[in-house]
């Protein structure tokens, strides 16, 4: 079944139709909203969030876009709004905290601590780097690296062109790329 | 090109558009081009490929067959939980309303038309009982008035061709005269 019809039923009430419909792009939407917040069950709550927005405003949807760049601009919105009102009130759950007092956001299978450590600490060195650059170029390297959006699509939730979304991303890209490399050259 | 008709070969931002594979073929081979002959460029575009490299690796999650089946649960309740709040009135009206605001505008616009017209029909022109004030010698209820000079009673509007007259409490009021 088509995506419209898919669309069509649910705007008729059929919850089942819904969950077809968001099946396929599940993953990737909690990838992004994990990009943004940095914490699995909060990227999940996020997600569904997003979701049930979409389910209640359904009946507005126009098809002038496809419906996963639709969701995945409340999703981008949404997260940025989420990430707003934690600046105002910074929490950490004890769950996320190590015994050393770090932030784990993922269990780290590599077999040496040492490695683990580091590997962790890299990821984290990454992640800042990419918070710290201006939010158009941080939105569409998340959804490029972790939503698997085209190109096309990327244009649809940002509102702009293609040719816009390549240079972008190639900015995005190579602003990190230099932070990184100072990073490290700061490190050693 | 795809991008820029203007864009050439040279144009490092599609490297970027070379790493995600949303260049055509021509573009895609002059960037090969470009690389092979180009050292700096083949640096930069291995660099470029690096970053793409190290998001994933920052970002690598991990969902379980049990996280899927978890969300999927949880956004059931919430979605069923939210039509409950809805409750039947809402539906009522809601679920007409909607049907309504997805059809075209000019469905839409008809709609609210044949809507208007079911609406002022009864009261158009003809189709109800005339509300005009009386016709000069008939009362209220169309009887022709006799003229006299007695007092009869009559509780309806006199008609004059003098000026208007007040009554004891100042409210206007016309005589009606024999002529």
């Amino acid at each position: 079944m088509g995506e419209k019809e898919l669309i069509q039923r649910v705007q008729n009430g059929d919850t089942e139709a819904f969950c077809a419909l968001v099946e396929s792009h599940r993953d990737s939407l909690i990838h992004v909203a994990y990009g943004f917040l940095h914490d699995k069950e909060e990227a999940m709550d996020a997600a569904q969030e997003v979701l049930l927005k979409a389910y209640r405003k359904i009946q507005s949807f126009k098809f002038e876009s496809t419906f996963y760049t639709w969701v995945y601009r409340i999703l981008v919105n949404h997260c940025k709004d989420r990430l707003r009102k934690k600046a105002r009130k910074p929490t950490v759950s004890i769950e996320d905290l190590g015994q050393d007092g770090k932030v784990f956001d993922l269990p780290d299978h590599r077999s040496n601590p040492g490695e683990r450590s580091a590997a962790h600490e890299r990821d984290q060195l990454v992640r800042n780097a990419i918070d710290s650059l201006p939010e158009k170029h941080s939105k569409i390297l998340l959804l490029r690296e972790l939503g698997g959006l085209s190109y096309k699509e990327i244009a649809q939730v940002m509102k702009c062109q293609e040719g816009t979304v390549m240079s972008r991303l190639f900015h995005a890209r190579k602003l990190l790329a230099q932070k990184l490399e100072s990073i490290k050259e700061d490190l050693l | 090109m795809k991008y820029n008709d203007h864009s050439k070969p040279s144009d490092p931002i599609l490297l970027s558009g070379y790493i995600d594979g949303e260049v055509d073929t021509a573009e895609k081979e002059a960037v090969e081009s470009w690389v092979r002959e180009s050292e700096p460029i083949s640096n930069e575009l291995a660099a470029l490929k690096g970053v793409s490299s190290q998001i994933q690796t920052a970002y690598r999650l991990q969902l379980t067959e049990q996280d899927r089946s978890r969300f999927d649960r949880e956004l059931m309740r919430r979605i069923e939980a939210s039509r409950q709040e809805e409750g039947w009135i809402y539906r009522l009206f809601a679920q007409p309303f909607r049907s309504y605001m997805r059809l075209s505008w000019q469905w839409q616009a008809a709609m609210a038309l044949l809507l208007m017209l079911l609406v002022y029909l009864p009261f158009m022109p003809g189709s109800t009982k005339n509300l005009d004030t009386p016709i000069f010698n008939t009362d209220l209820n169309g009887n022709i008035k006799i003229e006299s000079e007695q007092n009869v009673g009559y509780d309806f509007i006199l008609l004059t061709t003098e000026d208007d007259k007040e009554d004891e409490i100042g409210a206007p009021y016309q005589m009606y005269h024999h002529t």
